[in-house]
């Protein structure tokens, strides 16, 4: 206790020098903040799409189905009831969807463009993904021969509510036949997801009637579960793999978003090393302020050796200055940031804003607006650092001190 | 003289102290060489591509197409291409002019089909310009044979022509069924599969020649292509040599039949790019915020720790100005030697990365731009003396204040002073 006082009256001795150390470890922790706030903000982000509008927490697809890149209908799941009933009696199963997904090309009034067909069952979908809350214009579909569209796609295609597209896909049953079916589908609602892929890329259409339009009976080309404890991922994949047996496949959302989460953790690990040499340079401020105040100290020191003050007590001395330097600093910084940062994540940046107004894919299920994150956990590692930081880089300063001879530091003008 | 004299000797006073300050100026003229050979290398990198594979320097396509580009709609063309194409070929600063064709297609292999976009290319040209001869994973070139193919990796993954990346491949052993917009079924050989590492077209591309893709789409009446893609020797140069482009276009396909278009105008690629550059100035001034604050710190102990000295000599008749030259001396000093060995590491640094580059993997090839698999950054020589002069700027800087404070100091009361 009492070399913390000792240690905070010394904070205050020298005010300007500790106000300009302070400056810069808290220059560092805010842009350690701003920056990781913004990038675990669109990660999380991203994540969340990935799973609510895309994957699902896990995947089950026909055994050799994901890894040959999408093949036909006929290498979908056959019997798709018996699977669900199986990944169903799981305890950590919440919901199962089925889908069937096949390669399109969709015509409007003299334009044709590719397109992912998606037949999602328009109950039993909502309970895995969540799209019908992604509705901007017109409605969630019911079934028959109608579609849903992303806005993207409404705007390439120039397609509102009510438009009528043709979509033209393979049904099942080989080159011969098999011939190219093109139906009429009635756009009913256009979706504003945030997912470029999503947004540009898919026709969703009601189950029953893909089916029926690819001559699919009852076939799902994969089933998407949500589980009720989505941090039991691996463990519920695992059981759900020997649940359903060698014939089937399940993939987790970590793995089907591989290429994104791969970019993603590039782009932080990028982010995180920028900050951190910041922060090597505030070191290097700190070990100069320290190192200034043991020289100026040096008659002080020699006076406590000479008192009997242990070596060892001298130490911490100094090291406690330079985690009460770092502790100001880091609270200053993240008290300046985290307003910053928590303005990012309830009203976000708009990606137009970055990019000079034009709608950007940077290959991230992101797109309009992204947001940050204030975590609690981001506050406390900004803490952590700046305290951490400042005390290593007083060490060295510190342990030259209580190396001093008294006599020789006390004849020291 | 007798300053600058004073200036190297206090230096020497306290080494480790001078040393420490060296190396803050050092790491930020070594941080700032490097960055900006980073971005200069990948910005560059990317242009070059996206450029080649995508947009052109300069890209002239039919008036009408620009806004339904996403699309690629046939029923427009620039007409007369291969007169268009001879007539900017010919305009100074041009170095290789391309016809494409790109449309989307149906594409059938056995009981497999997908949608890709057919590239219509012209295989000459095309060296210099999409450079897929140099891409090639499998297989071989457009040879003599009619309605030859090149697909991308991934689609040939996709329409099953093989099961895995690594598999062989014959050339000429698998045919492609291809349903084009004007209807009729044409068969495609595939001789040679290419890798770009880039996803828009190694799993969505399909190569042929202009002339087949030409016919398929029912634009070889008026000799039409799709678009012209033209690539200069220079790619900054191209908003001045857009209108002798548009006027020997506009000549040979008929005025108002054709629009050109720059490559900083098509994608949102170039503004992200002017983003990067600012968001690098943000990064310049924190970089310059934190190191002058520890330059700040270590010249105002040197004019504390010395005051007495000082007063003395102020005392002895030493002028302001003169005490402010002392301390600006050590400051530049300082500064020089730190922001020397700086630029020195930051040369080696990029010298050798230049070569070596920074490897992705494919960590990249999902984005919509074409990025590499490598970034190869880009030293330019002038990057040393800018960041050792941003060194000696800034610490020269930061020591303004205290040269000023130790000026200001009042003889009598510095003597008194321990």
């Amino acid at each position: 206790m009492f070399l913390a006082r000792l240690a905070l009256r010394n904070v205050f001795r020298n005010r300007r020098r500790s106000v300009i150390t302070l400056l810069a470890i808290g220059t560092g922790i805010f842009t350690l903040v701003l920056t990781m706030g913004l990038t675990n903000g669109y990660g999380r982000q991203a994540e969340l799409n990935l799973i609510d509008l895309e994957y699902g927490h896990l995947e089950i697809f026909r055994a050799g189905y994901y890894e040959d890149k999408l093949a036909g209908l006929e290498d979908a799941i056959a019997a798709p009831a018996a699977v669900e009933a199986a990944a169903r009696a799981l305890p950590d199963v919440a919901a199962v969807a089925e889908r069937l997904s096949v390669a399109s090309l969709l015509h409007f009034q003299g334009d044709e463009m590719p397109a992912l067909a998606v037949g999602i069952d328009p109950v039993a979908d909502n309970q895995v993904f969540r799209l019908q809350p992604s509705i901007v214009a017109g409605r969630w579909f019911t079934d028959g021969a109608e579609g849903l569209i992303g806005d993207r796609m409404a705007k390439t295609l120039g397609i509102k509510p009510g438009d009528v597209l043709i979509w033209q896909a393979r049904a099942r049953g080989g080159p011969d036949a098999a011939p190219i079916q093109a139906v009429e589908v009635t756009v009913v609602g256009i979706l504003s997801t945030g997912d470029p892929a999503l947004d540009g890329t898919i026709l969703f259409v009601p189950l029953a009637f893909a089916r029926e339009s690819l001559l699919a009976g009852p076939r799902a080309t994969v089933l998407a579960v949500r589980l009720r404890d989505p941090d039991r991922l691996d463990g519920a994949a695992a059981a759900l793999a020997a649940a359903i047996g060698p014939d089937y496949e399940v993939k987790t959302w970590r793995e089907l978003g591989r290429d994104f989460l791969q970019l993603y953790q590039v782009k932080r690990a990028g982010n995180f090393i920028m900050v951190l040499v910041f922060l090597a340079l505030v070191s290097v401020g700190i070990v100069n302020t320290m190192l200034m105040a043991t020289y100026e100290r040096q008659r002080e020191i020699g006076m406590f050796l000479a008192l009997g003050m242990a070596r060892r007590e001298v130490r911490r001395l100094f090291l406690l200055e330079g985690a009460f330097l770092g502790m100001w600093g880091a609270v200053a910084g993240v008290a300046l940031s985290s307003p910053l940062v928590w303005l990012l994540q309830v009203y976000g940046l708009p990606i137009a804003w970055i990019s000079g107004g034009k709608d950007v894919d940077i290959g991230f299920p992101i797109r309009g607006v992204m947001y940050g994150e204030l975590s609690a956990g981001l506050v406390i590692e900004a803490l952590a650092l700046g305290v951490i930081l400042a005390t290593a880089a007083s060490l060295w300063p510190a342990w030259r001190v209580s190396r001093l001879e008294p006599t020789a530091a006390l004849r020291r003008v | 003289m007798t300053v600058l004299k004073m200036a190297w000797r206090n230096l020497g006073r306290n080494r480790r102290r001078t040393a420490l300050t060296a190396v803050t100026v050092m790491v930020v003229v070594l941080l700032l060489i490097f960055m900006q050979s980073y971005i200069h290398g990948i910005l560059g990198q990317t242009f070059d591509l996206s450029a080649r594979l995508l947009t052109g320097h300069l890209k002239i396509y039919a008036t009408g197409y620009g806004g339904r580009e996403a699309l690629l709609p046939t029923d427009v063309g620039v007409p007369h291409s291969a007169a268009v194409a001879r007539a900017v070929a010919a305009v100074p600063g041009v170095a290789a002019v391309g016809r494409r064709i790109r449309f989307f297609t149906m594409a059938q292999h056995d009981d497999r089909d997908e949608f890709p976009v057919l590239f219509g290319i012209e295989p000459g040209p095309e060296r210099q310009i999409l450079q897929l001869d140099r891409a090639l994973a499998r297989g071989r070139y457009f040879g003599d044979g009619r309605r030859e193919a090149i697909l991308g990796v991934g689609l040939a993954q996709k329409l099953g022509l093989i099961r895995s990346p690594a598999d062989p491949f014959v050339p000429g052993s698998a045919k492609i069924n291809l349903l084009a917009p004007r209807g009729i079924p044409m068969t495609f050989t595939v001789v040679g599969l290419a890798r770009f590492g880039f996803a828009a077209l190694d799993d969505r591309a399909m190569f042929v020649r202009f002339t087949d893709a030409q016919y398929a789409a029912d634009l070889d009446p008026d000799d039409m292509a799709t678009e012209v893609v033209v690539m200069l020797e220079d790619r900054d140069r191209s908003l001045p040599l857009l209108a002798s482009v548009r006027a020997a276009a506009g000549r040979a396909a008929g005025a108002g039949a054709i629009e050109v278009v720059p490559w900083q105008a098509q994608g949102w690629l170039y503004n992200m790019a002017k983003t990067a550059r600012a968001a690098f100035g943000v990064i310049l001034f924190i970089l310059f915020f934190i190191a002058a604050s520890t330059v700040i710190n270590t010249m105002m102990m040197a004019v504390l720790e010395r005051t007495r000295e000082l007063g003395m000599l102020l005392a002895l008749g030493m002028k302001a100005r003169e005490v402010v030259g002392l301390v600006l001396a050590e400051a530049v000093a300082i500064g020089a030697a730190g922001g020397v060995a700086g630029a020195a590491l930051g040369i080696a640094l990029g010298l050798v990365l230049e070569r070596t580059g920074i490897p992705l993997g494919d960590s990249m090839k999902g984005l919509p731009i074409p990025v590499g698999d490598t970034i190869r950054i880009d030293f330019l020589w002038w990057y040393a003396p800018l960041g050792l002069g941003f060194g000696i700027a800034m610490t020269t800087l930061a020591s303004l204040w205290p040269a000023l404070k130790a000026s200001r100091l009042a003889p009598t009361e510095a003597l008194r002073t321990v």
